[in-house]
């Protein structure tokens, strides 16, 4: 049986640092997730902000918002990952936010300042130039957030990982958890597996496998909708400027992507299901209602898709042992601002892990994975040839070599190719590039078509 | 690129007549195809496809995009990039996206674009056995014949809007509009109206104009929402008149209604233009009663110093 020192299931964020930080140093470790991809979990379905604080400000996920945020600097660079620092406006477009605007920049300032963000008050005038497409009186601007290419975050890690030594098995599902004493013994779909530490970093699952290492946790699904619009409409991050949002009306912000798209949302819908990815049009509507006044729509809807927030009953995030053994690190209810926040729980966990005699070594330097990709090449002016030059996705500029890149980064399945290269996700959707796509892929990766998956398991593509 | 030359992106019905008709003038053309082969979404077209044999010799370069990087419209392929100069969108049609048009629900695999659907069943893959097609037109019916070809068992076209009273005796149609679609790992059904339909694919067969390059002039289904083959040949004439007139001096169109004029800029030397209307109609051309049933006309225009469309008559 394969045994290592750490075996952690999910390839979430979570789980994708938590091995990243463990594999620097020196631990073995096996990542196991029943998708085929890693981060097709909660991971997949987010916005990408990375936020600042989160009221309640006592609260672990705040404390972690912050420290994970300073973390992120150094983590983007060391990974080579796409991200943008910029502000969140918080816009008033009428009277009435108009006049709550000096209280609550009051409020902001004490207790957004005390933690190292700076607030201030931006004009109108100040705001038209700013944010030409925003229609407002005014705006409260807190600085430290950035927006962060999500899918380019998890592939990197995933790679840096693999380089590392990390072993991953993936479409691999864990279905049961035997705690022993002085190691523990996981069972999956594929067989069995051993190591001496177990870390829980299963998302919307983590409440089952908490529960076969004796941890009680509740977890729930909140939806949450994004409407994608295929222009840049903002710089920074922009909401209506709100006292109290509650569930039904809560939208999240207009927020610019780092490869220049626009997202609307996202909201929190009523209801709770752990399985329902769909997108409603109620969830829409409030959407529209929320930043359809605010903004001048610039470029058209071109995707709307929805993530579930795994929220746990404490409301707060959960990071503990398990009653029967120190030997398991269960992170439980990882909803927003969870993707902020992971460099953090990642430090935690690992300090839990020696704590309950994991022996960790030196850091050792992470691998280089900086490389360009077509787009990059061509932004910056220089040449392409050969198969970097057949371009197979024009609204990307995504060509053969960027295909090639992605299955050779261990893409399995058609939209692992697309997060990798963004094919497809331009105006056109991909009318002219999946089809070839396809075809590509199948042949680098040495599948035939029919076998070809576009995300999970059975989501055939042709017959 | 050499700035005489007139680059044409695309090698559809439009693009290469549109080669044919400068050509013909003298121009120098180059004409750039993104894809493997040529013709387009016309080549399960019969009627477009006599038109293309004759078309045949046009020398084109394939697998060369045309994109768009920082402000900069490059043609890029194996041998490398160049910058273009002086372009002609020839691109076709848009497909609209699922969201645009309101369909929403689930994200499973089977939700293909007209163009995938027409590239994958081209390549001889077999994109589904029941399948939904949205959008009622030449090109939804023509790729559904293409798909019971290919082996299909069942197939609906979904009209958004009123049918005909004569359909096609091969295909259901369905009348409603596509609101959610349902499935985990692949669409398993879609909902029209409020009825269900169980179907394993849909492809979205509803089509808008669109030119993904600013800076270049428009032809064929880039430029106008039109059926008939006929009808890009006109807009590649029109254009390529357009582009040999001596003098830039214009007449004014005045439209009123959702008529579609081609070219968009009429040149005072242009002897005809193209008046468009997807659904058809009549149409009065200062004064003069046209009719539009094709979806498309051409008039004369010659002599006429300002030109005046109206809906109705
Ligand atoms: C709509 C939405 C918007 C969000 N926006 C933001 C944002 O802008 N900023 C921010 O900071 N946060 C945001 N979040 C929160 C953030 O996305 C999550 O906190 C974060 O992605 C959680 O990561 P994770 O690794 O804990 O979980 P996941 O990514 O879900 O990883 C868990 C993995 O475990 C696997 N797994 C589960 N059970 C098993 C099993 N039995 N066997 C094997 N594998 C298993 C799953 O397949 C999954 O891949 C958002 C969340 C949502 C839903």
């Amino acid at each position: 049986m394969e045994h290592y020192d750490v075996v952690v299931v999910g390839s979430g964020i979570v789980g994708l640092l938590v091995a990243y930080e463990l594999s620097k140093r020196g631990v073995s470790v096996t990542v196991v997730d029943e998708n085929l991809e890693p981060g097709f979990g909660v991971s997949k379905g987010h916005a990408g902000v990375i936020h600042v604080i989160q009221p309640p400000f006592s609260s672990l996920k705040s404390v972690l918002a912050i420290h994970g945020n300073r973390l992120y600097d150094r983590l983007f660079g060391e990974l080579g990952v796409r991200y943008r620092r910029l502000k969140a406006l918080l816009v008033a477009s009428n009277i009435a936010q108009l006049a709550v605007l000096p209280l609550l920049y009051i409020v902001l300032k004490l207790l957004y300042e005390t933690r190292g963000f700076k607030v201030s008050i931006v004009g109108g005038r100040e705001l038209r130039d700013l944010e030409p497409n925003v229609i407002g009186w005014a705006a409260i601007a807190v600085d430290g957030y950035a927006v962060v290419d999500s899918f380019d975050l998890v592939y990197k890690l995933y790679e840096a990982c693999r380089s590392l030594g990390v072993v991953f098995h993936l479409g691999t599902r864990v279905t049961g958890v035997k705690v022993s004493q002085d190691h523990i013994e996981i069972e999956t779909t594929q067989g069995p597996l051993k190591a001496s530490f177990l870390v829980n970093a299963a998302g919307l699952n983590s409440d089952y496998i908490a529960s076969q290492t004796g941890f009680k946790v509740r977890v729930e699904g909140r939806r949450g909708s994004m409407l994608v619009f295929d222009r840049l409409q903002v710089r920074n991050i922009v909401a209506p400027l709100v006292l109290l949002e509650r569930r039904g009306t809560k939208g999240g912000g207009v927020i610019p992507t780092t490869w220049g798209h626009t997202i609307w949302g996202p909201n929190l819908a009523r209801g709770t299901s752990k399985e329902d990815r769909g997108v409603y049009h109620e969830d829409v509507a409030v959407l529209l209602r929320r930043f359809g006044e605010m903004i001048r729509v610039k470029g058209r809807i071109i995707k709307a898709y929805a993530g579930i927030r795994p929220t746990s009953d404490k409301g707060d995030f959960v990071i503990a042992y398990s009653p029967t053994s120190r030997r398991v690190v269960n992170v439980a209810g990882i909803d927003s601002p969870g993707l902020t926040a992971a460099p953090a729980i990642a430090i935690i966990v690992l300090d839990m892990l020696r704590k309950a005699g994991l022996k960790l070594g030196l850091k050792r330097r992470p691998p280089s994975l900086r490389g360009l990709s077509t787009r990059d090449k061509l932004v910056l002016g220089l040449s392409v040839q050969g198969d970097e030059g057949v371009i197979v996705c024009p609204c990307m500029s995504v060509s053969l070599a960027d295909i090639a890149r992605a299955v050779r980064g261990g893409a399995r399945t058609l939209d692992g190719v697309i997060f990798r290269t963004k094919l497809a996700m331009g105006s056109c959707q991909g009318q002219h590039c999946l089809g070839r796509a396809l075809i590509e892929f199948s042949r680098m990766a040495g599948v035939e078509p029919r076998y070809v998956v576009k995300g999970g398991e059975g989501s055939w593509i042709v017959e | 690129m050499d700035s005489g030359v007139i680059t044409i992106a695309g090698a559809g019905l439009s693009g290469l007549m549109l080669a044919r008709e400068l050509l013909d003038r003298g121009f120098q053309v180059r004409v750039l195809e993104l894809r493997r082969r040529v013709g387009g979404i016309s080549v399960i077209d019969e009627d477009a496809r006599r038109i293309l044999d004759k078309l045949s010799d046009i020398p084109v370069e394939l697998e060369k995009a045309i994109v768009r990087v920082g402000g900069r419209t490059l043609a890029v392929s194996r041998s490398g990039v160049e910058e273009v100069v002086r372009g002609i969108t020839a691109t076709g049609f848009r497909v609209l996206s699922p969201a645009e048009l309101g369909i929403l629900g689930d994200r499973p695999s089977g939700v293909f674009p007209f163009h995938v659907a027409l590239d994958l069943t081209m390549e001889g893959l077999s994109i589904g056995r029941r399948i939904a097609i949205y959008g009622y037109n030449r090109y939804s019916v023509l790729l559904a014949g293409k798909l019971l070809e290919a082996g299909a068992r069942e197939i609906y076209i979904i009209a958004p809007e009123k049918t005909p009273a004569k359909t096609p005796d091969h295909i259901e149609v369905l009348e409603g509009r596509v609101r959610r679609v349902r499935g985990v790992a692949r669409v398993e059904s879609v909902l029209v109206g409020d009825r269900i339909l169980e179907v394993d694919t849909l492809v979205i067969a509803m089509f808008k104009t669109w030119n993904p390059f600013p800076n270049f002039d428009v032809v064929g289904h880039a430029a106008v929402e039109v059926y008939e083959p006929q009808a890009l040949v006109e807009t590649s004439k029109l254009l390529a008149e357009s582009i040999a007139c001596e003098s830039n001096e214009r007449i004014e169109v005045v439209v009123e209604g959702d008529i579609r004029v081609y070219p968009r800029v009429v040149r005072r030397c242009l002897k005809r233009i193209l008046i468009a209307r997807p659904r058809g109609g009549r149409v009065k051309v200062n004064g003069v009663s046209v009719d539009l049933s094709m979806g498309y006309a051409v008039v004369d225009i010659g002599g006429l110093s300002s030109v005046r469309i109206s809906v109705g008559g």
